[in-house]
């Protein structure tokens, strides 16, 4: 870190010497709104700590006062809707999961940012919006045609297993991409790794209630037809799909997964599978990629090199599920310093800036930083995933629509009933799909003229537009 | 009451020596009562490493590292400082002004007087969780949000029907002649209640004021929603350790420490008047 | 201090009629002006259809239909079912606990001051830290008490206790993080309430050569009883509303076999966002208190009364 910032200092310094006038121009531009304070409410994840320390240098830059809150991931959503639905205007920023984008910007809370990133006056010159992966970009910013914020997280759901393990139990170890790591692959891996007189679990996952939305529904993108695809949730009438056969093979295999994994994990979130994981007492673990860095090999971790970081496996009919995770960082509507506000974003999320980050553990959304080296060598699962968020990805795997909140703590409640075995896997489809369509009615989907959201994922080119053209 | 009332023993109680299997019995009750908190303490100052170790370790180097982070890092002692600002301010608040209400409820015949008493309790009736939402929406209109003002205010209004209804007991079984005395005797009604009144009642109300200040301290609903970066309390702070993905136990046991001792201390310091103070009203 | 404090007459002053007004002046005016906004906010909203964030929707009156939803949800009444069975045995344990605890403490017993101190230490715990502990001691294998035990159960040889990690389990699990949490209360009032009860009838009853069991349910529990009382009432409503350790403890899970009212309400309220919902189910919430605190009341009045013959 240090070495980098004395060649920051070097360059920066012998650009002083070369090109006064741009750079005077630069620095009137940056302190415009010198003694402003903007807060935003960030939600707390390690992984971002390397993107807000340096926001210390922000402030000493234009003068702008930073004040950031952080919210712990389960409260960021509640106290963000408290917040923009009372207008109190108390945040100017707020980081946004792309799940919840399409709730906040169809309340209309997002202040849409096309109009700044056009702006030569607020946006840096060298700030070149289309080295931003253009379906992260997209993906993470669009809702309804309009672009509400800028990326600074993506990644995917994915499985962490035990290479050593695997090796030692003479099997192959799969690679992420390589085709071989399928549904009975994994199985066998989970089968092989399970040694319960060792106290030993071939796999470990989160089935709390909390968990569904994003540990499952990946499961649930595999093992569809690629025929239907596009119909894990719902058809093109809106009318709830949740319940077909489909859903129930990856139902059944999730449970069957039980087999393998501790008895008493049915109220296992992310951190106790994690924990157990962790200990070396369990051969397989579900993760989100940006979290690989710090929970998996990060600094002082026993597992550290032991792991290899593996997709959800590929469905019996050939799927590999394209899920799509990422954060973005949005203006509130109510904001009283808007402009200020977007010259953070821009510098934030600013080559140099996210290049820095993203060495330090924060996950890679611009061309750029994936092309680098330092960043490559500090995150070679994230490198990995270049091509995949470039074409793969799908940003509407968790369906882009305000009730998606609702929607996954329904799957969670019945879901987490079946791995109890409360209920069986059928049951827990139905009462699913009955709950969910009780929740788009609510929405009011049903009602004659509705003007529902455009299913987007059915064709994903919409979101490779370039960055730049969104007007 | 000249009678010691933090130790009581009955009349019949047997000698002490008899009581081997009392000692059993507590030693065992303590065991349970403290393994967590001192668990607790405990893992305050492992190194990190150590607080998730699988057996768990009772031997270890113990460290600092922990409330480094917190302290110089988080900035902890800044949400002490706000817990501590709250926390006195409204227990202040709530009891000196319950304390009027339960003594006039206590003291006078009116009319109304049983309805308005229970309208007091039924203020503690509502679910914390019902509240926020139209709170946050009065904060807002009165430019409250993330104030000490505001938080003080609800802690207060949240406490007072505890404290009045606390206090009304305790007032009614002092007797109303000795007022009466100080009165003939030329003392205006307040010289009456300052000189005659309020020592009798000393013990009650500080024990009163004891238990509101744990519950302000405890407070955590509220204080997640309603206070902001300069107003944080320690509770809602806690949670930004804790409820993370991946919790690191030491920062977590020197967060809870950070936040149990302050009130546990002082506890520990005011026992003996705070039994006292609730064996006073029981006795009539 | 007004000088018609300083200069009324000896006897006039607190004769006024106005006077304990004057006096309640203060506290009813906070509690009005804070409570007064929330119930009529929660009653406005509970009349309507508003979901916070879908402001969007178009909202109108319908009148008592948010409540009739709520009772004809099963949810309501597994959430009441749970929230009764967590309150009634919490206080059940918690009462005989405590007082158990308080007629060993009439005993002569050294170092007596330092046990109580020891047994008073939990309740001082703020709720959030005591979820946080709770699940730290019981993590998965790396937690204090779920490591031993699993060891116990192996050398045993019978299944490991799931603690959280199974709905009947899980349930009690959480009733005795509360019975540990709250006896030293039940223990502290009940300690305060033998202290105050005089030493004849004890006399009297020991010339008559009563029993130890026949004196303690016709002399100690009939002068303990409002002591009992106060216990009951104040830790019943609190445990109604408990909130902050199963929040962290279970969220609800497994399944829906911990969520609780309180707990429910949180969901609709903060996870849906469907505000008029939330409102109802808290009215429903505050009546059921209401109720509760009422009869608790009228025996507590009653008994006073009694007192005084």
């Amino acid at each position: 870190m240090n070495i980098t910032r004395r060649r920051m200092g070097l360059l920066l310094g012998s650009s002083i010497l070369f090109t006064p006038a741009i750079l005077r121009a630069e620095a009137a531009r940056m302190k415009a709104f010198e003694g402003t304070t903007l807060n935003l409410l960030a939600v707390q994840f390690g992984s971002h700590a390397a993107l807000w320390a340096q926001v210390p240098e922000f402030e000493a830059a234009t003068g702008i006062k930073v004040n950031i809150e952080y919210a712990p991931f389960e409260n960021t959503r509640e106290k963000t809707l408290l917040d923009m639905s009372s207008k109190t205007g108390r945040f100017d920023l707020f980081t946004v999961d792309i799940m919840w984008l399409a709730e906040y910007a169809a309340a209309g809370y997002l202040e849409p940012v096309a109009k700044y990133i056009a702006d030569p006056e607020l946006t840096a010159e060298d700030y070149d919006v289309n080295d931003f992966v253009s379906r992260v970009f997209s993906g993470t910013g669009v809702y309804n045609g309009t672009m509400y914020n800028v990326p600074f997280d993506c990644g995917t759901v994915g499985n962490m297993f035990r290479a050593d393990w695997i090796e030692a139990a003479g099997l192959k170890v799969p690679d992420r991409f390589d085709g071989s790591f399928t549904t009975d692959k994994m199985m066998e891996i989970c089968a092989a790794l399970n040694d319960p007189s060792k106290g030993q679990a071939g796999y470990v996952t989160g089935p709390q209630r909390w968990f569904w939305g994003w540990m499952f529904t990946p499961l649930m993108y595999a093992f569809q037809d690629p025929a239907k695809a596009g119909n894990e949730f719902v058809n093109e009438a809106w009318e709830v799909t949740i319940n077909n056969e489909d859903n129930l093979a990856a139902l059944n295999f999730y449970l069957g997964l039980k087999q393998f994994t501790p008895k008493d994990d049915l109220n296992y979130g992310y951190g106790e599978q994690l924990a157990v994981y962790q200990q070396g007492k369990a051969g397989g673990s579900i993760t989100y990629s940006g979290f690989i860095g710090e929970h998996y090999e990060g600094p002082g971790l026993d597992i550290k090199g032991k792991n290899i970081a593996l997709h959800s496996p590929i469905g019996p009919k050939g799927r590999t599920d394209p899920f799509f995770g990422s954060w973005g960082l949005s203006i509130s509507v109510d904001s009283k310093a808007k402009e200020a506000a977007w010259l953070f974003v821009q510098w934030i999320t600013h080559k140099e800036r996210l290049r820095k980050a993203c060495i330090g553990g924060n996950p890679a959304v611009r061309h750029s930083t994936f092309q680098d080296a330092e960043y490559q060598a500090a995150q070679p699962w994230g490198a990995k995933l270049y091509d995949y968020m470039d074409k793969t990805a799908n940003p509407d795997e968790r369906i882009r629509v305000p009730e998606w909140a609702e929607i996954s703590e329904i799957m969670g409640l019945h879901g987490n009933r079946a791995w109890g075995g409360e209920i069986t896997a059928e049951q827990a489809l139905e009462a699913m799909q009955a709950d969910m369509t009780g929740a788009f009615k609510r929405g009011g989907y049903y009602r004659s003229g509705a003007q529902n959201p455009k299913q987007l994922w059915r064709d994903l080119s919409y979101y490779d537009r370039k960055p730049a053209d969104w007007g | 009451m000249a009678r010691d009332l933090t130790s009581v023993t009955s009349p019949a109680a047997p000698e002490a020596e008899r009581n081997w299997w009392v000692h059993l019995v507590l030693l065992v009750i303590c065991v349970v009562a403290m393994l967590p908190v001192v668990w607790m303490v405990m893992t305050a100052f492992m190194p990190r490493d150590v607080a998730k170790a699988v057996p768990p370790q009772w031997i270890f180097t113990p460290t600092l590292d922990a409330f480094r982070v917190l302290i110089v890092d988080k900035g902890m002692l800044g949400y002490l400082k706000n817990s501590l600002i709250v926390s006195v301010t409204s227990t202040f608040l709530s009891v000196t002004l319950g304390m009027f209400c339960a003594y006039a409820l206590a003291r006078f015949d009116f009319a109304g007087k049983e309805d308005v008493s229970f309208w007091i309790l039924t203020n503690r009736m509502m679910p914390a969780v019902a509240v926020i939402l139209p709170m946050f929406l009065i904060f807002k209109t009165l430019n409250l949000l993330d104030t000490y003002f505001g938080l003080i205010l609800l802690y207060t209004a949240m406490q007072l029907p505890f404290v009045v209804w606390m206090l009304k007991g305790y007032f009614e079984d002092i007797p109303r002649q000795l007022e009466e005395i100080a009165l003939v005797d030329g003392d205006t009604w307040f010289g009456a209640f300052r000189r005659v009144v309020l020592p009798l009642m000393t013990p009650s109300i500080t024990a009163t004021a004891i238990f509101v200040l744990i519950l302000s301290w405890n407070e955590y609903a509220f204080a997640l929603f309603l206070s902001g970066s300069t107003t944080k309390t320690l509770p809602p702070a806690v949670v930004t350790f804790a409820v993370n993905a991946e919790v690191s136990w030491d920062v977590l046991g020197a967060a809870c420490l950070i936040i149990t001792a302050p009130i546990m201390i002082f506890v520990i310091a005011v026992q003996k008047q705070f039994i006292r103070g609730l064996s006073m009203g029981m006795v009539r | 201090m007004p000088d018609a404090l300083r200069t009324a007459p000896k006897v006039a002053l607190q004769n006024r009629r106005w006077f304990p007004w004057l006096l309640m002046g203060p506290t009813l005016l906070i509690l009005f002006a804070v409570g007064i906004f929330p119930f009529g906010y929660s009653l406005y909203l509970a009349s309507t259809n508003i979901i916070l964030s879908k402001p969007y929707l178009e909202t109108y009156f319908v009148g008592l239909e948010q409540y009739q939803y709520l009772i004809q949800d099963p949810d309501f009444f597994n959430a009441l079912r749970i929230t009764l069975i967590f309150t009634v045995s919490a206080v059940f344990l918690e009462f005989w606990a405590g007082l158990g605890l308080a007629l060993l403490f009439r005993r002569q017993i050294r170092g007596k001051a330092l046990y109580r101190l020891a047994i008073l230490l939990p309740m001082v715990v703020p709720p959030l830290v005591v979820g946080l502990i709770w699940k730290y001691m019981l993590f998965p294998n790396s937690g204090l008490i779920s490591y031993y035990a699993n060891a116990l159960a192996g050398l045993i040889g019978i299944a490991p206790p799931t603690f959280l990690n199974e709905p009947g389990s899980a349930l009690q699990t959480l009733i005795f993080i509360d019975v540990w949490q709250w006896t030293p209360f039940m223990f502290l009032i009940l300690h305060a309430g033998l202290a105050a009860i005089p030493a004849e009838p004890y006399e009297a009853a020991e010339i008559d050569g009563a029993g130890a069991w026949r004196v303690f349910w016709t002399i100690t529990m009939p002068m303990l009883k409002p002591a009992i009382l106060i216990a009951l009432v104040i830790r019943t409503m609190d445990a109604f509303r408990t909130y902050d350790q199963i929040a962290v403890l279970t969220a609800g899970g497994p399944g829906n076999s911990t969520e609780t009212l309180n707990i429910w309400l949180t969901n609709l309220a903060f996870r849906f966002f469907d505000v008029s919902k939330g409102a109802a189910l808290s009215l429903i919430i505050f009546v059921l208190i209401l109720v509760m605190s009422t009869i608790f009341i009228r025996i507590l009045s009653r008994t006073r009364i009694d007192e005084g013959e």
